[in-house]
């Protein structure tokens, strides 16, 4: 379409002087083919366009790594970090030592220690989470290799009272608990430390407004001294992908405890297919 | 800019193509490893805690 007007300027061009289109006449005279004639000045408006082009497409980027990096890329690295962290635990114990029937209270690690691994099969079956000591952000929370931190004033598992721990359910770094609301009154959630598997159950879910620390009591909601129960107890914020009003409580209740020895849960392992070994082990026993 | 592009790197067209791709791979690859990352420590305000 370009062509055709240059063309009629250029027949006007060698006929008469055309003082209007002069500009045009001496462009197109000067390259002799169509194609040089083509290369018109690079006007800054395409060059903002396309430049626009190119940050919406990464702005898009942006929303497509974040899903990928949280569901994709960190749940197989942490998988990896617990299947390590497992056999490391399983080497290091010491299998002369018989269980003394008791069942024991993890010893409080420093901050930001890893001292736990969360498994709920509930929310994906290979579903397991480092934990670490304390709620920091920069220092747990955030972290894709930590990501589940224990609210350092609450109970360690094993002790009555209240064992509370917290995670985001958004965000573009680790989110462990995004599908907390899958949890079904009964399912299991497995803590694995060095000394076994503490098995919950998962009683009930509330929504509360994040300045109810209460639901970090010794027995949550209830002021007063620890009594017999073992409390597990999940923070994470609501809504899911909108914003960060409220939060979301999740409790579970302690039902089991395998020593190291015995090797982890059955459902867990039969769930779980990076959790190994304990089947042989449960078969020879 | 498109056009500069194009026209910056010599060759055949599928040689062009190839290359651009290429270019294109290279930036994907940065975005991914330094300036998502950086642009996440920016924009997110998640919490997921309780505290009076």
């Amino acid at each position: 379409m370009e062509n055709q007007p240059a063309d009629a300027v250029v027949e006007a061009a060698a006929s008469a002087s055309v003082p209007a289109g002069a500009g045009g006449a001496r462009h197109a005279v000067g390259g002799s083919h169509a194609r040089t004639r083509r290369r018109a000045r690079l006007s800054p408006l395409t060059v903002i366009g396309e430049l626009l082009l190119v940050s919406g497409l990464a702005v898009l980027g942006y929303f497509g790594w974040q899903y990928v990096n949280t569901q994709v890329v960190v749940p197989q690295q942490q998988q990896g970090l617990a299947a390590q962290q497992s056999a490391r635990w399983a080497a290091e114990a010491d299998p002369e030592t018989p269980w003394n029937g008791k069942i024991p209270i993890a010893a409080a690690p420093a901050e930001g220690q890893v001292f736990g691994v969360l498994y709920i099969p509930a929310m994906g079956k290979n579903y397991a989470y480092r934990v670490a000591e304390g709620t920091d952000r920069p220092t747990v929370l955030d972290l894709s290799d930590k990501g589940i931190g224990h609210y350092d004033k609450t109970q360690m598992p094993g002790a009555t009272g209240n064992f509370a721990i917290a995670a985001h359910r958004s965000g573009p770094w680790v989110t462990p608990f995004r599908e907390i609301m899958r949890l079904r009154v009964g399912d299991p959630i497995y803590l694995e430390t060095e000394d076994g598997w503490y098995t919950y159950r998962f009683r009930s879910q509330e929504y509360v407004l994040p300045t109810e620390t209460d639901v970090l009591d010794a027995f949550p909601r209830v002021s007063g001294e620890p009594g017999k129960d073992r409390i597990l107890t999940l923070t994470t914020c609501h809504p899911k992908e909108d914003g960060t009003a409220e939060r979301a409580i999740t409790y579970a209740v302690f039902d089991d405890f395998r020593p190291r020895s015995e090797g982890a849960p059955a459902a867990l392992a039969e769930a779980n297919s990076n959790v190994a070994g304990s089947s042989a082990k449960q078969a020879g026993a | 800019m498109f056009s500069l592009l194009w026209r910056f790197f010599p060759g055949p067209v599928w040689l062009r193509i190839l290359v651009l791709l290429l270019v294109v791979a290279a930036l994907v690859w940065a975005l991914i490893t330094y300036a998502y990352p950086y642009a996440a420590t920016l924009l997110s305000s998640e919490e997921s805690t309780v505290t009076s």
